[in-house]
């Protein structure tokens, strides 16, 4: 059986389309997929170099970057905000929105009935 | 009054180093968390105010902004959603770009997809990379 998660679509700054992200409260930081990564610390200087990230895949090592993200809403008003994300060339996941590094800076809720991830600021 | 608010901090040692500052700060980012960070490089900063590095954490540190942004929307995803749901058994392993449901290009490569989408508009495309995980 498919495991059921909570995906939305996120556009980080020099990615013009959104990306999917998996929404992982257990998650300390943002993930993103080692391509995105590169487009990303190609303009970017790390917050942090020589960040250790124990995830279910095993230590990852990798750097925490401080990253302009959008996320757009198709109903009522999107969020600018900076997360602060982490980038490895060793991560095989997909991406991911992390409690620490994202979700905490907003006010967000899920109605699992209908699908939908709700957001906002206030 | 609380034991709490009784409590006063140490002043710093003198013999303390920005490295030691800077080493405290990784180990808040190591634990999974950046509470505390900040006010640890401006400790840092009352000792050492010239240091490039404690000075560089501190402004990387600083508070994060969330605005709202009433030009971000994107059209309604379901039709994305739904082509993934439908198709994405047969491109495990592939980067897809679609726009408002219909499949623009299959690939090995993301720059590729990336530049297939070039010119569309952004609120009815996605990227996204299909994974067993």
């Amino acid at each position: 059986m498919a495991e059921a998660r909570i995906v939305i679509p996120v556009t980080l700054e020099s990615v013009e389309e959104p990306v999917l992200a998996v929404v992982d409260t257990a998650a300390p930081w943002c993930i993103f997929e080692p391509i995105v990564a590169k487009t990303l610390a190609r303009n970017l200087l790390p917050l942090q170099r020589h960040v250790s990230l124990s995830t279910r895949l095993g230590v990852i090592h990798g750097a925490l970057y401080r990253v302009a993200i959008r996320i757009a809403a198709d109903e009522g008003d999107s969020l600018n905000l900076e997360g602060t994300v982490f980038l490895s060339p060793d991560w095989r996941g997909p991406n991911f929105i992390g409690y620490q590094g994202l979700l905490q800076r907003i006010r967000f809720a899920v109605d699992p009935e209908t699908n939908l991830f709700y957001f906002g600021r206030d | 009054m609380s034991a709490m608010a009784a409590r006063r901090p140490d002043p710093e040692p003198e013999t303390r180093t920005p490295e030691s500052f800077l080493e405290e700060i990784r180990d808040i980012i190591n634990s999974g968390t950046l509470r505390g960070a900040r006010e640890v490089a401006e400790r840092g900063l009352a000792l050492y105010p010239d240091h490039p590095e404690l000075k560089r954490l501190h402004h990387e540190l600083r508070p994060f902004e969330v605005r709202i942004n009433p030009e971000g929307n994107i059209f309604d995803p379901l039709p994305n959603y739904e082509w993934l749901k439908k198709n994405m058994a047969a491109y495990i392993g592939k980067w897809v770009g679609l726009d408002r449901g219909e499949l623009v290009l299959a690939s090995d490569s993301f720059d590729e997809v990336h530049e297939a989408l070039r010119g569309r508009d952004h609120r009815g495309t996605l990227i996204h990379h299909i994974i067993g995980f």
